[in-house]
């Protein structure tokens, strides 16, 4: 009976609007003719409701599967991945529903649908993409109740009402069963979603690298701290440390060590502090970071890391990385310590790996860095200094369109010949100088500066703060940090870089419709800080609600004593009583009765107790001189009620209805 | 055997607690309600992405999943609501030979909410879907098999409105008051009229000479007892009238009927009565339990199609409840 229902036209375009809908969050994932397919699908449908098209033959049917099968086999290397099902799920929504007739297959598009949402969920889940899925859901249930539903007649918006009614119904369920029931651990290792093209920071920096970065305002992560906040010339976020230069590229270095011969424990710590490394001393800044997803371990520390925080490595170069690639966003709070300015001793390994140069090339360079470093008196904080000075007084230019420097030579075309660089020129540039002189030096990536919310205590960093800056090495005092950059252009690191590019180039050129773009415009200014205000909540709260989170939550609610019982009776008692309320107000809701309809429904009650019901489809009338046959006594007020009563039904006014309760009151 | 015994105390248990009546309200007692296939699929597809939520450790994903489950709860209470309170009135049912389809007559009254998609009908018969805000009409036809006293047995109201996940079902029996004549067998001729060797057939012999006089035609008399002459003459039509007018009439009665069993013999005899009714033929029915007297007429029809219909009524078993 329900294969043989049809499905009605407000049903058909429900679910056609539901796969275009579905379709949109996942469309990066999924390869281009799925998406494709997806709107033939769609205009085909559309075509037939309008009477123009015809049901493809099952040829062409079995031909279109062919096809998505054959662009999910050659789109995904390997094979079984999430991005996959998801092309697989969005391909079975399109072919399904351009061949669907009876009930049963629209049921069968509508629990895709349902699938799609729930894989789209697991790409992202910022508030924009969760208000924009529950919308979706919306959509679902209107082309479910649509199904449903006899007439085919009744207008589309009522369904969607009837969605939304049902949606704000569920609502207080959900939200008891997603504080109180359980987390399940994971079952098995899934695939994670893939998320090597993400735009981010890499290990590997050719200049240029960094100024692609510039050009995106994705959110990179936001340190929310619980005391002071650094000033933003002292906000240089670590991420990476690029200690190995091949003459065009800075990269780190991680698994040539154990080639050298040399225990990966003199690398990598998994203590809390390594001792002998270097002397730690109290953070001024206790902050918790929750980074985005960048695929890659690196975890980002204000300065350089003392210790290691929750699944971390420590790493000697001072940065911290995840156990694993970080696939989903993450929550880590750096409360401990960092690296005393002055620190211990450097071994000859790790001297004679920050002065490593190519052998070639740059020689203009070279003697350059080794006249100032005989100039300074061999010192290398003066070096350094003389340095900063070069750039300042020369005529170099911070710029995020470098000209392109060759290979061999690369420094120094950008030192004396383009001298127009973003930071990574300038960065590399020192740290080449500073090694030629054998100075230990490297070049720190991550991001300087980061947009401050006085009202939730947090920096937000986004991508086009990536930054890259230098450290150098200096017996008695450890490694220190100069930043090139700030010599040449010092608005980049006091106010971002917007204010350092000025007005002679587009800043986020890409993203034309950034908010970010328009922070002076007032009003959007502050849609855009309350929004993103209400997503870090979101995100904080929601999202990050997870196996641990919750348990802490409800120990600190429920209390330590038994706390599973309490969480089962709690979970149980709240189910039954969210169920309770649902069901009185749905089924013993009273309904709105007029005066008169009052006033009838008490005389009807009278005339109950005195035994007389009336019969299914008995007029007023008739009823009233049924009872004056049977009881006399009551008879003439009875009948005067009644017809004052018709009266009043015609012309409902006071007069009647005051007259009909003086009646009532007479019998 | 189980299942049979099964069956019958199901239809025992089904008959105290929604007793036969002419209206019926369904609330808590009449109505059932369990999940339809879709339903469990649904489930299932929630267990999916709850198992998908813990492997990616994905908050929304769970939420989804616990949203759908919620869906899943509420979507009881609502079909359960479709038809909580629906007052089901049988009005009238007209009588029918059986093997016709007799058009019962209901009115559903939805008392104040407005239902979707509620389908009505028996088992094997003809079913319809309502959407109405007030009261309804509905006239559905149903196959009547069996002559007696009409036994419909149990009819099926149901909806999966909203969403399909469950099935909310009641089983109501309205006590009928249409009577199911037997279904007419019209294969054998009529007996003639001067009876077959029956002592009554034979002293009607001279019966057509006892003339007795005139009255003024009605449109039921027999058209061979019409004055023709008189008409001829005066131009009044005339009914002779005689004495006994058993001359002519036809009598029926079981014994006479061919066939093998009671109920062939019955529609013989009912095929019989339409036949003399539509010729125009008096005839008298005679059955071992009752005598009705030679006449003809709508009335007398009925009278004996009635008399055929209950002819040994409710020593056998009548029509089985259908209940599945």
């Amino acid at each position: 009976m329900l294969a043989s229902a049809l499905v009605s036209r407000a049903s058909t375009l429900w679910l056609i609007a539901a796969l275009l809908l579905v379709l949109l969050p996942v469309w990066k994932q999924v390869p281009a003719i799925i998406i494709l397919l997806g709107c033939f699908s769609a205009g085909w449908r559309i075509a037939i409701l309008l009477g123009r098209g015809h049901w493809l033959p099952l040829w062409l049917r079995f031909g279109l599967i062919l096809i998505a099968l054959g662009s999910v086999g050659l789109s995904f290397k390997p094979l079984i991945s999430l991005e996959s099902s998801v092309s697989i799920l969005a391909a079975g929504y399109a072919l399904k529903l351009l061949e669907m007739r009876s009930q049963r297959d629209a049921l069968v598009v509508v629990y895709i649908g349902y699938f799609l949402v729930a894989t789209a969920v697991l790409f992202s889940q910022t508030l924009l993409q969760a208000g924009y899925l529950m919308f979706c859901l919306l959509i679902l249930i209107a082309a479910q109740q649509g199904l449903f539903r006899s007439s085919g007649s009744t207008p589309v918006t009522s369904s969607f009402k009837f969605a939304g009614a049902l949606a704000l119904q569920a609502v207080p369920l959900t939200i008891l069963l997603f504080v109180l029931v359980p987390r399940m651990g994971p079952l098995w290792s899934v695939p994670l979603p893939d998320s090597s093209a993400r735009t981010g920071l890499t290990d590997a920096m050719t200049p240029g690298d960094i100024a692609r970065l510039s050009r995106s305002d994705e959110l990179v992560f936001r340190a929310r701290f619980s005391g002071d906040v650094p000033l933003a010339n002292q906000r240089y976020w670590r991420a990476v440390v690029l200690d190995q230069f091949d003459g065009k590229t800075w990269k780190q270095s991680d698994q040539s060590f154990s080639e050298a011969g040399l225990p990966r424990t003199n690398w990598i710590s998994q203590q809390p502090e390594k001792s002998g490394w270097w002397v730690n001393r109290e953070s001024r800044y206790q902050y918790e970071v929750m980074m985005e997803p960048t695929g890659r371990p690196w975890l980002y520390t204000l300065g350089a890391a003392g210790a290691v925080t929750e699944n971390s490595f420590f790493f000697r170069t001072m940065r911290l990385e995840a156990d694993q690639p970080v696939d989903s966003r993450l929550l880590y709070s750096m409360d401990g310590v960092v690296p005393q300015p002055r620190s211990i001793s450097m071994p000859d390994w790790l001297t004679e790996l920050n002065t490593q140069i190519p052998d070639v090339g740059n020689d203009r360079s070279r003697q350059y860095a080794l006249k100032v470093f005989n100039q300074s008196g061999q010192d290398p904080v003066k070096m350094a200094g003389q340095l900063l000075s070069f750039f300042r007084q020369n005529n170099f230019y911070y710029t995020l369109s470098p000209p392109l420097y060759d290979d061999i030579s690369s420094v120094d075309q950008f030192l004396f010949e383009g001298q127009k660089g973003f930071c990574a020129h300038y960065a590399g540039a020192f740290v080449y100088l500073m090694r030629s002189a054998g100075v230990p030096a490297r070049v720190i990536g991550g991001y300087q500066g980061g947009e401050f919310k006085e009202d939730g205590n947090l920096i937000q960093v986004r991508q086009f703060d990536a930054h890259a800056w230098a450290e150098i090495w200096v017996a008695g005092q450890g490694w220190l940090r100069f930043d090139p950059t700030a010599a040449v252009s010092p608005q980049r690191v006091e106010s971002g870089l917007e204010a350092a590019i000025g007005g002679s180039e587009t800043f986020l050129p890409d993203s034309p419709l950034s908010l970010y773009r328009y922070r002076e415009l007032g009003i959007l200014n502050k849609v855009r800080l309350a929004f993103e205000k209400a997503e870090y909540q979101w995100q904080r709260s929601v999202v990050n609600f997870k196996k641990d989170e919750q348990e802490t939550f409800l120990r600190d609610l429920l209390g330590d004593k038994d706390f599973y019982w309490r969480q089962a009776v709690v979970l149980t008692f709240g189910v039954s009583l969210t169920l309770l309320i649902l069901s009185l107000t749905l089924l013993y809701r009273r309904q709105r009765l007029s005066p008169l309809q009052k006033i009838y429904s008490r005389f009807l009650k009278k005339m109950a107790r005195r035994g007389f019901v009336p019969e299914v489809g008995e007029a007023e009338l008739s009823f009233a001189r049924r009872i004056s046959k049977w009881d006399d006594s009551i008879a003439e007020p009875v009948m005067a009620f009644c017809q004052t009563y018709i009266k009043a039904a015609y012309k409902e006014s006071d007069i009647e209805i005051a007259e009909l309760k003086r009646l009532l009151a007479g019998f | 055997m189980l299942k049979l015994e099964i069956k019958r105390r199901y239809l025992k248990w089904l008959d105290r607690r929604i007793p036969p009546a002419s209206h019926i309200t369904l609330d808590q007692k009449q109505i059932f309600i369990l999940p339809t296939k879709g339903g469990y699929i649904w489930l299932a597809v929630v267990a999916l992405i709850f198992i998908l939520a813990a492997n990616y450790a994905n908050s929304l994903a769970f939420g989804l999943s616990f949203f759908m489950i919620s869906l899943f709860m509420l979507s009881i209470l609502h079909t359960w609501r479709n038809l909580a309170g629906i007052t089901l009135v049988s009005k009238s049912a007209e009588s029918r030979h059986a093997g016709e389809l007799i058009p019962i007559k209901l009115l559903l009254q939805s008392s104040g909410r407005s239902r979707h998609a509620v389908k009505l009908g028996w088992p094997d018969n003809e079913q319809v879907a309502y959407s109405f805000i007030k009261n309804q009409d509905s006239t559905l036809l149903v196959q009547a098999n069996v002559r007696g006293w009409f036994q419909p047995g149990r009819m099926r109201v149901e909806s999966v409105y909203p969403l399909g996940f469950c099935r909310a079902w009641s089983w109501v029996q309205f006590d009928s008051q249409a009577l199911i004549y037997p279904k007419p067998d019209f294969s054998h001729p009529l007996p003639s009229s001067r009876g077959a060797g029956d002592e009554t057939g034979v002293q009607t012999q001279s019966g057509q000479d006892d003339f007795a006089g005139f009255r003024r035609y009605k449109t039921s008399d027999l058209s061979g007892h019409v004055d023709w002459k008189g008409y001829a003459r005066t131009n009044e039509l005339n009914t002779k009238l005689f004495e006994e007018p058993i001359g002519s009439q036809i009598k029926l009665s079981l014994q006479l009927a061919p066939g093998g069993g009671l109920e062939e013999k019955l529609s013989v005899l009912t095929g019989w009565c339409l036949q003399c009714e539509s010729t125009n033929k008096p005839y008298c029915l005679s059955l071992p339990d009752k005598e009705v007297a030679a006449n003809i007429g709508r009335q007398h029809l009925k009278e004996c199609l009635e008399a055929l219909a209950l002819f040994s009524y409710g020593k056998k078993e009548s029509g089985g409840t259908h209940v599945s």
